[in-house]
């Protein structure tokens, strides 16, 4: 019970982690990272394989990213874009793999879920500690347009950002995976559950760490409270 | 005239399918359906706010209606209107709390919370459960009935929308649309606006949700899928946003999902997930093309 509700929370407080890291620096709501758990979940099933799960989330993340980058000038035309590119990724799963659910028997990766989970809180805390960077993050997060004119190059953290978030949640997918139902809806919950703690958060009005600080507590209270209702 | 005209061009497609057959007369009834739901969206878009949770209004009246059904018919009259007029009240106020950006979010949210959480809603009629993934039976009508209904429900509400919108409360919910701040400054009572077009948008799509219950005498959690609630947007921007053009965009996807999902089910998903991946650039060139094609008329 202990451990399940371990793992709930640490799930979604990384969900919502990359939720608030694309939405404060890369100015939209990531809606396609529930397919992109989806995809890292198939990978754990048919090519176990932690890298590959690793690079198909960076590809993803790119080719998400050139999209926004190229098409989108709103926030809305960008979260409309990343929810039609997750239901995309979703759509071929289910085309590939017309089964409807897959459970892993054979072997358990769970436990890596909290190693993995200590990293990236502790990758997003030395990003913003670092003098360098976590000083132009803050300004992305506070004034974009400002930090473009004070020579930040704001494409470039756009980029990184969509790319490494997308990365780490079709890792979160494939280390998830033998815990639950392997479906291409298996990440919608989380991501719901991601952005809900990520609009709470947002409420409280704190700036760079501390915002993550309070994403990572409210992730905890509400699996507290909620369970998995989502 | 051109009223005259564009009803003539929905009694035409709904001539031609009568006479097609009795596949193609229930057709027309889920396109008609499709089609009401896009205008009840149009009507928000108008003030505005872009719902992409409009699953919601379409499937939350019928589905609460189809749960009281399992006790009564009585239970099942009463709440069909309450949900129409709670859902409504709901979407005022996501309107009222949040911005034009937040909206989508939060209707998106809410209507995927439905999708994840009715799944999970049994209740127990005569010692049996029912519900769940399996969903609640509901009144059913012969699909000619649905078909006469169709007809007339779609085109007195065309009629009655382009008539509202092309009124003095259209131009406030233009306005309303446009700038708020503006609005108030000229005197516009933009709650009013929004409270009585959010209600109008809401009576339509539940009434769309109804028929749709009613055509096939059950209803599941399905009807909050991502996939309806993207309709209407989708719909609306192969159409650069005319009412009567969303009509025939609403149509036309029906059909085009009947024949892509006939050739591998599951494909017009595809489709609606790669509209929105460059719906900017679609709405963009939709809009612009759109305008010249326009002119040239």
């Amino acid at each position: 019970m202990a451990l399940s509700f371990l793992y709930n929370f640490f799930v979604i407080s990384v969900m919502a982690l990359m939720i608030s890291l694309n939405f404060r620096l890369s100015k939209f709501l990531n809606l396609s990272l529930a397919g992109f758990f989806a995809a890292g979940s198939y990978i754990a099933y048919f090519y176990p394989n932690l890298i590959a799960a690793l690079i198909l989330g960076g590809l993803f993340g790119f080719g998400l990213s050139l999209i926004i980058m190229k098409y989108c000038e709103s926030v809305i035309e960008a979260t409309i874009s990343s929810l039609g590119f997750g239901l995309l990724i979703e759509r071929i799963l289910y085309f590939i793999h017309e089964s409807s659910y897959y459970y892993i028997l054979n072997y358990d990766l769970s436990w890596l879920s909290i190693p993995a989970t200590l990293t990236v809180f502790a990758v997003i805390l030395f990003l913003y500690l670092t003098k360098n960077i976590g000083l132009k993050l803050k300004f992305v997060e506070s004034d974009i347009e400002l930090a473009e004119i004070y020579g930040v190059d704001t494409t470039k953290i756009k980029y990184m950002v969509i790319i490494l978030t997308s990365a780490t949640v079709t890792c979160f997918g494939f280390i998830y995976a033998s815990l639950l139902a392997i479906t291409p809806t298996i990440g919608f919950g989380y991501l719901i559950s991601g952005i809900i703690v990520s609009a709470f958060a947002a409420q409280l009005k704190l700036n760079g760490i501390y915002h993550y600080v309070s994403v990572i507590a409210l992730s905890f209270v509400l699996t507290r409270i909620f369970g998995v209702i989502l | 005239m051109k009223r005259i005209a564009e009803i003539s061009v929905i009694l035409l497609v709904a001539l031609t399918s009568y006479f097609a057959g009795s596949f193609y007369r229930w057709l027309f009834g889920i396109m008609a359906i499709y089609a009401i739901i896009t205008i009840s969206w149009n009507l928000m878009k108008t003030i505005g706010r872009l719902s992409m949770g409009h699953a919601l209004l379409f499937g939350l009246p019928a589905y609460i209606s189809a749960m009281g059904y399992q006790y009564s018919v009585e239970a099942s009259i009463y709440l069909f209107p309450i949900t129409i007029i709670l859902s409504g009240i709901l979407f005022f106020v996501f309107s009222k709390i949040t911005g034009k950006t937040a909206f989508v979010f939060l209707t998106f949210i809410a209507s995927i919370m439905l999708w994840i959480l009715t799944p999970k809603i049994v209740i127990e009629k005569d010692g049996i459960l029912v519900g769940g993934e399996v969903g609640f039976n509901f009144f059913n009508v012969h699909f000619h009935g649905i078909f006469i209904l169709s007809v007339i429900s779609l085109i007195v509400i065309y009629l009655f929308t382009a008539e509202i919108t092309s009124s003095r409360f259209g131009y406030f919910m233009k306005a309303v649309g446009d700038d708020e701040t503006a609005s108030k400054a000229v005197g516009i009572n933009v709650d009013r606006v929004k409270l009585i077009t959010i209600m109008y948008s809401s009576v339509l799509a539940g009434f769309a949700g109804l028929l749709y219950a009613l055509d096939f005498g059950h209803i599941s959690y399905e009807v909050f899928s991502v996939e309806t609630s993207i309709f209407p947007f989708v719909a609306s921007l192969l159409s650069g946003g005319n009412l009567f053009l969303s009509v025939l965009s609403s149509f036309f996807l029906v059909l085009l999902k009947r024949s892509l999902n006939s050739v591998y089910p599951g494909l017009m998903d595809v489709f609606y997930a790669l509209v929105l991946v460059f719906s900017p650039k679609i709405g963009g060139f939709v809009y612009v093309k759109g305008k010249k094609f326009i002119k040239k008329l």
